[in-house]
């Protein structure tokens, strides 16, 4: 059989491959140890088969004529014109890979640390994949909609049920504050639907581009503002952070390591395709306003993370710094800036996700996450300390290092858009170096305080087996960029492309873009 | 693809990309860093904090001459911090005891002479003096290292002494480093230090002030350094006598043996040095090394800077014939300063610490406050630990976590769930779920519908 016959279905199959795993680990009996390994089969065979994207994307994505691959669309409800249309481009094509990765490792995380309702917890981590990958490959506003939507419950559900002492607070805070942005998502989607008849993303910008559809006066900047805001409240852009720091301490490993390296960037994400791809004008011409909120929260979020007691909200806080740099470089309008972005989304998403395994791994140990608890840990982990050194090297953006790679041409795009903020958010460089080197300085040297650390065992197989491939991929992204920007630049690029367009239609803001794109 | 930049653009350039160097390279005010590092391993402190990592700040300012020639205010910005470093971290050098920390603040010195070099656009003096500094410093390192393995890891002078008969090929292999790094000819750092201090002097960037600090400078290093000689090496070995019948073999490094000279596999890369701090500086006679650099040196004459930057010519250009043998004289004389500076410096450590062992703690208590000062290396960890870092932290604590992201942000988020929930409180009145009360709404529901008909019927 030629592979190439699978393409059609290769995305479908990858995004609900988990769903139907977990359909039936639903009925499978309640034997934990079983359903730990099948939830760890499931998520390996879901990876597998996802990494056929990137291994013929550029094949398919040379024979075809639109700028997305793997497309599929097939009719799904008529009334309502909604459509099953799917397809990745060379930024969504790493995000699904990024989620198809991530899984195995939490579900190897909670192999331990979850004990009670295993069944129930591994249905949702993979109900939670379907949905996130869902949202990466969606071209249907309503289907995407759909799968933003859907990772919802399952994300609070793992919070409130899995998670630790203030758990509940934290899920409904979670799922509210996402909630009720969304909802001014829908607004906007709705009103396009209204004008235009259609929910797909590819005949929608079309339309919005002709001028096909009549939008009056201030409506653009309403409707850019409804997809904007929910957006940035799952970014989470300054000042719509404060679910993240509690979702996260609530949480267990497997769901901040998601909701860290995954749900954030749906974030991003949406504010690249969405926001950028379908009001263009109205994006380049807010951005001043966004780079600032942007270079805010990365100052803010790493200063923020410096004096947090406690290690996994400091981490939680880092994360609002480093998505603040994703957002800024997306904003520069920029080839730079934007590569940059998508990149570091990818970057971010391996580093946090490993920091908050490695915090796990300390918490199944000791179940706190106070820094005070700590101290000297390198003696009795020293396997431990060498991997967390690894990635937090990764996290500070260390040359060699993936980070590096991202922060740097953000920085550069940032720069170019307008020095002072790319002068202002180099700033962010020190930051997270402080209060990152602090953290691993009181964990890991220094007398140990507490007795009971003296005893700590080291990082175990299962432990290193999550640990070391992502510490490898840090590196390797970090020295073999074009790996993986070679398809996201092209993709970028047909972005800004689409974007000078728009202005040039618009007119009078054509020469800026003009000098920008150089 | 031609660049062009401005003036100011090129200035900030310069001053920025110092910045880094300063930081790179220990120059004040980021210098606080080397000394501490010295809590590494001898040999990692010999490679990457003396000859290698830290002299790629110079190596950067070298290297972008370009711009800095067409750069005068951060060229005079490099030539002043280098100048201050090497002046200030020379004193502190004075005043340390451990064997180790003098070489640091020794290395953060020299490292100021290396950029005064740069910063009179004398870059290939600089590179010079970059290349024979790191042959006498690291057999320096490697030396105080031999020391501290020879006496059970003491690194505290005070605690040495006499080591001279225990290990004499480290003795006199730091002899030679010392004699090269105090600027005494024939060794290797008399041609570079010379020709740093010429430059300094006669350089269009240059003045004499700058050179005057510079042979300020030479004396103490060539005071401390035989200082560290003299504690370390003459007199009576002042470090815990060996314990009678103390286990042999066991415990080599902390053990309370007699001294003894290291073996043979550390004594071989100082020998190697020693010839290298010996002969490395004959490189420079005749000025070979200049031409050897001449072709990564853009020559900018100082009116085409003048000129790009639109200010007032400061000083004269014109070399003539008789202006160039009027130089050749006035060279021998600095030479000749340098090295009588360089051997008072020597002749003072003798008196003081071989003559007469008593006089310094007298001097010691004498100067007070300044020599406490000196010795706390001017309080500026401190400094910075009150002054920048102390700050930073609360402001971030009370003012950025406690009060606007907890209570301002947060509490808005919280506040407005509270305000949905009682505005929900009061609207969940109408579900009482009393008959009464719900056909009173509908009487006043049916009421409000007729009085609404019967006024518009009115109309």
């Amino acid at each position: 059989m030629n592979i190439s016959t699978l393409n059609p279905w290769i995305l479908t199959l990858t995004t609900f491959l988990p769903a139907l795993g977990a359909l039936l680990i639903a009925f499978l009996p309640r034997r934990d140890r079983d359903i730990r390994w099948f939830a760890l089969a499931i998520s390996v065979i879901t990876l597998l088969v996802s990494l056929h994207l990137p291994a013929h994307y550029r094949d398919v994505a040379a024979t075809n004529s639109g700028s997305f691959a793997y497309e599929q669309n097939l009719h799904w409800i008529t009334s309502p014109n909604i459509h099953y249309h799917i397809g990745i481009d060379g930024i969504s094509l790493w995000l699904v890979v990024l989620t198809t990765f991530l899984v195995p490792f939490c579900v190897l995380a909670s192999w331990k640390s979850i004990h009670d309702r295993v069944k129930e917890f591994f249905i949702l981590l993979l109900i939670l994949e379907t949905a996130m990958i869902g949202v990466f490959i969606a071209l249907d506003l309503f289907l995407f909609y759909f799968f933003w939507e859907a990772t919802l419950i399952p994300m609070a559900l793992i919070i409130g049920i899995f998670g630790h002492q203030r758990r509940v607070y934290a899920a409904v805070k979670f799922f509210l504050y996402t909630m009720i942005a969304s909802v001014f998502m829908l607004a906007a989607i709705i009103w396009l639907y209204a004008q235009s008849g259609t929910f797909d993303f590819t005949e929608l910008q079309h339309l919005l581009a002709s001028g096909a559809i009549a939008v009056p006066g201030h409506t653009a900047l309403w409707l850019f503002l409804g997809f904007f805001v929910a957006f940035a409240v799952k970014v989470p852009l300054f000042p719509l952070h404060t679910w993240l720091p509690d979702a996260h301490v609530e949480a267990p490993t497997a769901g901040s390591v998601l909701l860290a390296g995954v749900l954030l960037k749906m974030g991003t994400y949406g504010l690249l395709r969405f926001n950028i791809g379908l009001f263009p004008a109205e994006a380049h011409k807010n951005a001043p306003w966004i780079m600032t909120l942007a270079i805010i929260g990365i100052v803010y979020g790493a200063l923020v993370a410096l004096v947090q007691p406690n290690m996994k909200k400091l981490v939680a806080y880092s994360s609002v710094s480093h998505l603040g740099f994703v957002v800024l470089g997306l904003y520069s309008f920029t080839r730079a800036g934007m590569d940059g972005a998508v990149y570091q989304m990818l970057n971010h998403g391996i580093s946090t996700g490993a920091l908050f395994l490695l915090l796990g791994m300390l918490y199944d140990r000791r179940h706190t996450y106070e820094i005070k608890e700590y101290g000297g840990l390198a003696t009795p982990m020293p396997i431990y300390a060498t991997l967390f050194l690894l990635i937090t090297l990764s996290s500070i953006a260390l040359p060699l290092m993936n980070g590096f790679v991202g922060e740097f041409l953000i920085l550069s795009g940032a720069f170019q858009a307008k020095a002072i903020y790319g002068i202002v958010a180099a700033t962010g460089v020190i930051w997270s170096a402080f209060y990152m080197l602090w953290l691993y300085q009181r964990t890991f040297y220094g007398a140990i305080t507490a007795p009971v650390n003296a005893t700590l065992p080291d990082a175990d197989v299962r432990e290193r087996s999550i640990l070391w491939p992502l510490a490898v991929l840090a590196l390797v992204m970090g020295v073999f960029p074009t790996l993986w920007m070679n398809s996201i630049d092209a993709s970028v690029a047909g972005i800004l492309k689409d974007t000078q367009n728009a202005m040039s239609s618009a007119s009078t803001l054509q020469v800026k873009v003009n000098t920008v794109l150089k | 693809m031609p660049v062009e930049a401005t003036a100011g653009v090129l200035t900030a350039i310069g001053l920025l990309m110092l910045v880094g160097a300063c930081g790179k390279s220990a120059q004040i005010p980021l210098y606080v860093w080397l000394p501490d590092a010295m809590e590494g391993p001898t040999p990692v402190s010999a490679l990457i904090h003396a000859a290698t990592m830290v002299t790629a700040g110079v190596y950067m300012v070298c290297r972008s001459n370009a711009i800095f020639s067409r750069a005068p205010i951060a060229l005079l910005a490099v030539t002043i911090i280098g100048t201050l470093t090497s002046f200030f971290a020379a004193t502190i050098g004075i005043t340390q005891t451990d064997i180790k920390r003098v070489l640091a603040y020794s290395t953060v010195s020299q490292l100021g002479y290396m950029f005064m070099a740069a910063g009179v656009a004398a870059y290939s003096a600089s590179i010079f003096h970059l290349m024979t500094h790191a042959f006498f410093k690291a057999l320096l390192f490697l030396g105080a290292g031999s020391v501290i393995h020879g006496i059970g890891g003491e690194q505290d002078m005070r605690k040495m002494g006499g080591l001279r008969k225990y290990m004499p090929w480290t003795f006199w292999t730091m002899l030679i480093a010392t004699l090269a790094i105090s600027g005494i000819p024939p060794f290797a750092g008399f041609f570079s230090k010379d020709e740093i201090l010429w430059q300094a002097f006669s350089s269009p960037h240059g003045s004499k002030i700058f050179w005057f600090f510079g042979v300020i400078t030479a004396f103490m290093t060539s005071f401390y350094m035989f200082r560290l000689i003299f504690l370390t090496f003459t007199g009576e070995y002042r470090g815990a006598k060996p314990e009678a019948g103390s286990s042999h073999g066991s415990h080599d490094d902390q053990g309370h043996h007699a001294p003894h000279e290291s073996p043979w596999l550390m004594l071989a890369p100082l020998v190697l040095l020693g010839v290298l701090s010996i002969i490395g500086g004959w490189v420079g006679i005749g000025n070979r090394f200049e031409h050897f650099l001449d072709p990564v040196i853009q020559k900018v004459s100082v009116e085409q800077s003048v000129a790009q930057n639109g200010e007032a010519v400061t000083k004269p250009v014109s070399d003539g014939e008789g202006a160039a043998e009027e130089s050749k004289g006035l060279e021998n004389i600095l030479m000749g300063v340098s090295v009588l500076v360089a051997f008072s410096g020597l002749g003072l450590a003798w008196f003081l610490y071989v003559k007469r062992p008593e006089l310094p703690s007298r001097i010691a208590e004498a100067s007070g406050g300044l020599y406490t000062l000196v010795l706390n290396k001017y309080w500026i960890d401190e400094l910075y630990s009150a002054a920048i870092i102390g700050p930073l932290v609360a402001l971030s604590r009370v003012v950025l976590w406690q009060t606007i992201d907890q209570k301002v942000i947060d509490g808005t988020v919280n506040e407005s769930a509270v305000a949905a929930r009682d505005v929900s409180q009061i609207i969940r009145q109408q579900q009482s779920g009393l008959i009464r009360s719900y056909a009173g709404w509908i009487a006043a529901g049916a009421a409000a519908v007729v009085a609404y008909m019967v006024w518009m019927g009115t109309r």
